[in-house]
């Protein structure tokens, strides 16, 4: 009698392990999009000097069914037209060394479906880390859902001083308080 | 039996850890990208001596390089730090690639002109899985010295004229803070002044960056010789002097502004690691600066 009864918890327990592993790998192939080549570009206007800096290789994720998006980006994969920028950018600035990455993590503030297609202006609510500085920020976007992908795109803006990037005055004309941020963004479902 | 639920339970807590699992933490842990270590030293030139740096793609930089008058006895004074005995060299380095730079330059007083060309062999990278601790590259130079010759009756050749460097560049940056270089250094002379001096000298360079602000730096360099160390000053019983020189980088957004004591006058490499003449502790040594601006001709960007 005895062992019949573990007999039968031990099926249990398979099944139940079955089921949960299987649930797991089933709702994250459905739910979870990657790209590994999000644009991401900022431009510095002032009246002395236009900065831009662009790069091709930030890393999204989102997660349909929590509505979540993540983005991780290595500083120094921005690229300038001009590479002393670029040096100045990843040394003075973003000390590159000590922070090398920039990250957004954030949730979807609409109550709406995102694996229905379409297209969603929606606000997005997360931290934002830059120089190893977060802030809490509320950034709108555009999500298109479209069948086997999904972009987003948005436009923002990060003030210098909200991450502690201190520019030196000799250089102040020339660096924008504010830039303006651009992020591009296609993702497919992560294998 | 309340094993067995205790077992359900665990594997139910898995599956809801691993589907709570935090977004941006799956990228972390993805990242498998190294990333390379920029600006080991601020200038193609640790000070006189080359560093691991290259003018990057479609970039020209333009340098212009001072080395004043020794400023021992009455010197600093009387000719002003020594300015009334500048030598100066102009020189211009191309970046045809991000790994290949070439480079041309003339020395006043020595009329010597000098082309170079700096490959960068290998590049530091921290992180990732292709990462890598050293910078190595390889710097060699020709030398062609302009002056009439000496004895214009005896036959002379254009080889002569001639001499060569050959350096290996090997760097590391320790920490954003400080930078060290190795650079063993080959300097070959066609011509030498007597019969009895090397045409070949060996050096084993050593150079060092330490930051102090965001955009000033502290510099070391240092050339002692192997080999030659006997030859001796033309017209004089005194040998020639290790290169030792200290100075401070300043950065003012498109320029490095270079400030430096050295014992010697030259401003390439056959002059400073064979043919350094001033003493350290007889203030034998020289007030200088180099100049560099960088102009960018890639067009390539897109906005």
């Amino acid at each position: 009698m005895k062992i019949t009864n573990q007999a039968i918890s031990m099926k249990l327990i398979i099944t139940i392990a079955t089921i949960a592993i299987f649930s797991v790998a089933n709702s994250s192939a459905q739910t979870l999009y990657k790209a590994t080549n999000a644009t991401v570009s900022f431009f510095s206007k002032t009246p002395i000097e236009d900065i831009d800096g662009k790069s091709e290789t930030a890393t999204t994720l989102i997660n349909l069914e929590k509505k979540d998006i993540a983005f991780m980006i290595q500083n120094n994969s921005f690229k300038f037209p001009n590479k002393l920028m670029q040096e100045h950018f990843n040394e003075k600035y973003m000390e590159s060394e000590k922070y090398p990455a920039s990250n957004f993590r954030g949730n979807v503030q609409e109550d709406i479906n995102l694996k229905i297609t379409g297209t969603y202006k929606v606000i997005v609510k997360g931290k934002l880390t830059i120089h190893g500085i977060t802030q809490e920020r509320t950034i709108p976007g555009t999500i298109i859902v479209n069948e086997g992908s999904i972009t987003l795109e948005s436009d923002f803006k990060v003030k210098n001083i909200d991450h502690e990037i201190k520019i030196p005055s000799l250089v102040v004309t020339k660096i924008a308080e504010e830039l303006d941020v651009k992020v591009v963004a296609t993702l497919f479902p992560k294998k | 039996m309340k094993k067995n639920i205790l077992f359900i339970a665990m594997i139910l807590m898995v599956n809801f850890a691993w589907a709570q699992d935090d977004l941006l933490d799956m990228l972390k842990a993805e990242n498998t990208v190294s990333s390379p270590v920029l600006a080991t030293f601020k200038g193609t030139r640790i000070i006189t001596g080359q560093s691991n740096e290259n003018i990057a793609k479609k970039h020209l930089n333009f340098l212009i390089l001072h080395r004043f008058g020794e400023l021992k006895d009455d010197a600093w004074y009387y000719s002003l730090l020594g300015i009334d005995e500048a030598t100066v060299r102009i020189a211009f380095d191309y970046g045809i690639t991000d790994k290949l730079m070439v480079g041309v330059g003339r020395s006043s007083k020595t009329k010597v002109y000098d082309f170079s060309v700096k490959y960068k062999i290998a590049q530091q990278k921290i992180g990732g899985n292709k990462n890598f601790p050293l910078a190595i590259s390889y710097y060699g130079n020709m030398g062609l010295n302009s002056t009439t010759f000496k004895e214009p009756t005896r036959e002379n050749y254009f080889t002569s004229r001639l001499s060569f460097c050959n350096q290996l560049i090997i760097a590391r940056k320790i920490n954003p803070s400080i930078s060290l270089q190795i650079t063993p250094t080959f300097v070959h002379r066609n011509l030498v002044n007597k019969t009895s001096d090397p045409n070949d000298v060996i050096a084993l360079g050593l150079g060092g960056s330490f930051k102090i602000t965001r955009s000033t730096r502290l510099n070391i360099e240092y050339y002692p010789r192997l080999t030659g160390r006997d030859e001796l000053i033309p017209n004089s019983t005194d040998e020639y002097e290790d290169y030792l020189a200290v100075g401070f980088d300043i950065e003012t957004g498109g320029h490095v502004f270079q400030l430096m004591f050295s014992n010697s006058m030259y401003m390439y490499e056959q002059g400073f690691v064979a043919q350094t003449t001033g003493k350290w502790s007889d203030f034998g040594i020289r007030l200088g600066f180099n100049l560099s601006r960088t102009f960018s001709f890639d067009n390539e960007h897109i906005k």
